[in-house]
């Protein structure tokens, strides 16, 4: 056997909390193809070329999760949860079937005529503390607008939204020790169930919306099992809820340390705050990186790939690759061309892209067009203690001058 | 000089759309993008290189016709 290249890496330690980029800077330097033994052993992949390669190729890299087959697979999660995420931990011909049915509800033009909704939910959470001058940004907006938005767009009673995104939110950032995954599984399990129960109501009494679309879905002229509508339910779940909360969160960090920033969403031109959106997508990944597994022996990166093997490819490292980026570490605003990897690349890319620049868009312009003069408790701050799964921010507490309320 | 999306590679990311707004429509239903033209016009070839570049796909390509 030949000796593998180990590292000291692991995504959810603490030390990759607080300082990702240098890490992963090393490690694209002298190990662009580490072993990490974290986690029952798994290869970290740093580099923007040998990520985009791994993520384009379904077949030598499965992105499926059956833990109980000859050749276990585990998804694209590390450690694994505990049901298959829908389509992504499923690999094509069935992931396309699928994906293909839920595509038009996150279209670009489906979104478009989701503003006036994204507008009016960001209105009403902005006017429950705006005359209060003081603020939790994550828990009183960049968490509850995707979160409603979420669960309207599921089908599900708005009254659950603060469940939901509590489930999504905690389960990012615990660490995922003995005693956490046991909460973790816990409330992704209770959620499960109540998604189980949606698709079979739905089955019965079909509506127009994505829930009742996956439910009368068939693959191969077969009813679509329950529980794989339930597992894709959840994935919609999972990358709504606190993904577009995390990239809010360090964008209203990273307009409080670099207030002239701000001038960027005064701007009329709307393809100029796209651009910036993506350079922020660029610097802040929500979503630092994803596994699959191997499925054939093989040599990548001078090193041996074997059948089962997992792999790691860190989004956020490429993302910082300095032969893609002129200077990678600096953020410029509207930098084109921004190839950026925060939705991921191949097929799997991020189905709710579209949504999540929108509600970006939506929400941060409000914010500061409503509390222009914010400044951030930096004491009070809370960043996530596990990055792992999700980079984010518990809580950004923030002091600005009281405004009006919108709707009385 | 011709345009084409490779229609495999494409996976939606708009970027060509945001960037040269009048070669590629987006599709209402998932969101791909595909030229609006074959020819590009000579005062056009500048953004449809950038467009190129831009797309992380790696799935644009501005050519010579034979």
């Amino acid at each position: 056997m030949p000796v593998k290249p180990t590292i000291p890496f692991d995504h959810h330690s603490a030390e990759f909390a607080k300082d990702p980029n240098a890490i992963l800077a090393n490690l694209r330097q002298g190990c662009p193809v580490g072993w990490s033994e974290a986690h029952g052993g798994y290869w970290v992949v740093s580099n923007y070329d040998d990520i985009a390669t791994i993520a384009r190729d379904d077949i030598a890299y499965s992105s499926h999760h059956d833990p109980d087959s000859d050749h276990p697979k585990q998804g694209v999660m590390i450690p694994p949860i505990p049901n298959p995420s829908g389509i992504l931990e499923m690999d094509p011909p069935d992931f396309r079937t699928i994906r293909r049915a839920l595509a038009p509800f996150f279209s670009p033009a489906a979104v478009e005529s989701m503003r006036d909704e994204i507008l009016d939910l960001t209105t009403r959470c902005i006017d429950e503390f705006i005359e209060r001058g003081e603020a939790d940004l994550i828990g009183e907006v960049a968490s509850p607008v995707p979160a409603m938005l979420t669960v309207r767009l599921l089908g599900l009673p708005m009254s659950e939204w603060p469940a939901l995104a509590d489930v999504f939110h905690r389960g990012a950032y615990l660490p995922p020790d003995a005693e956490n995954l046991t909460e973790i599984y816990d409330l992704l399990g209770g959620m499960y169930g109540q998604l189980l129960e949606a698709v079979k109501e739905r089955r019965a009494h079909p509506r127009d919306d994505v829930a009742s679309a996956l439910a009368s879905l068939e693959i191969d002229g077969e009813l679509i099992p329950i529980d794989m509508a339930a597992g894709n339910l959840q994935l919609l779940a999972a990358g709504g809820i606190d993904t577009t909360t995390s990239l809010m969160g360090h964008t209203f960090m990273h307009l409080d340390r670099f207030p002239a920033d701000r001038e960027v969403f005064r701007s009329d031109d709307p393809t100029k705050v796209r651009l910036d959106c993506e350079e922020f997508l660029r610097v802040y990944p929500p979503v630092p990186g994803m596994a699959r597994t191997v499925t054939t022996d093989h040599e990548f990166g001078e090193q041996e790939f074997c059948q089962d093997d997992r792999v790691w490819v860190a989004w956020s490292s490429a993302n910082r690759d300095p032969g893609v980026f002129d200077n990678p570490d600096e953020i410029r605003l509207d930098r084109f061309p921004n190839r950026h990897m925060s939705f991921g690349l191949g097929a799997h890319r991020c189905l709710g892209s579209n949504m999540a620049r929108t509600v970006w868009e939506i929400v941060v312009g409000e914010v500061l067009k409503r509390l222009p003069d914010y400044t951030v408790d930096h004491a009070a701050a809370q960043r996530y203690p596990d990055c792992g799964e999700i980079n984010g921010w518990i809580s950004v507490p923030v002091r600005f001058t009281p405004g009006q309320r919108i709707h009385k | 000089m011709r345009l084409k999306v490779d229609s495999n590679r494409c996976q939606g990311h708009t970027l060509c759309h945001l960037v040269a707004p009048d070669l590629f429509a987006l599709s209402e239903i998932d969101g791909h993008a595909s030229p609006t033209v074959d020819e590009v016009p000579e005062e056009m070839i500048g953004a449809a290189q950038i467009a190129a570049d831009g797309c992380p796909e790696q799935a644009i390509s501005v050519y010579q016709a034979d």
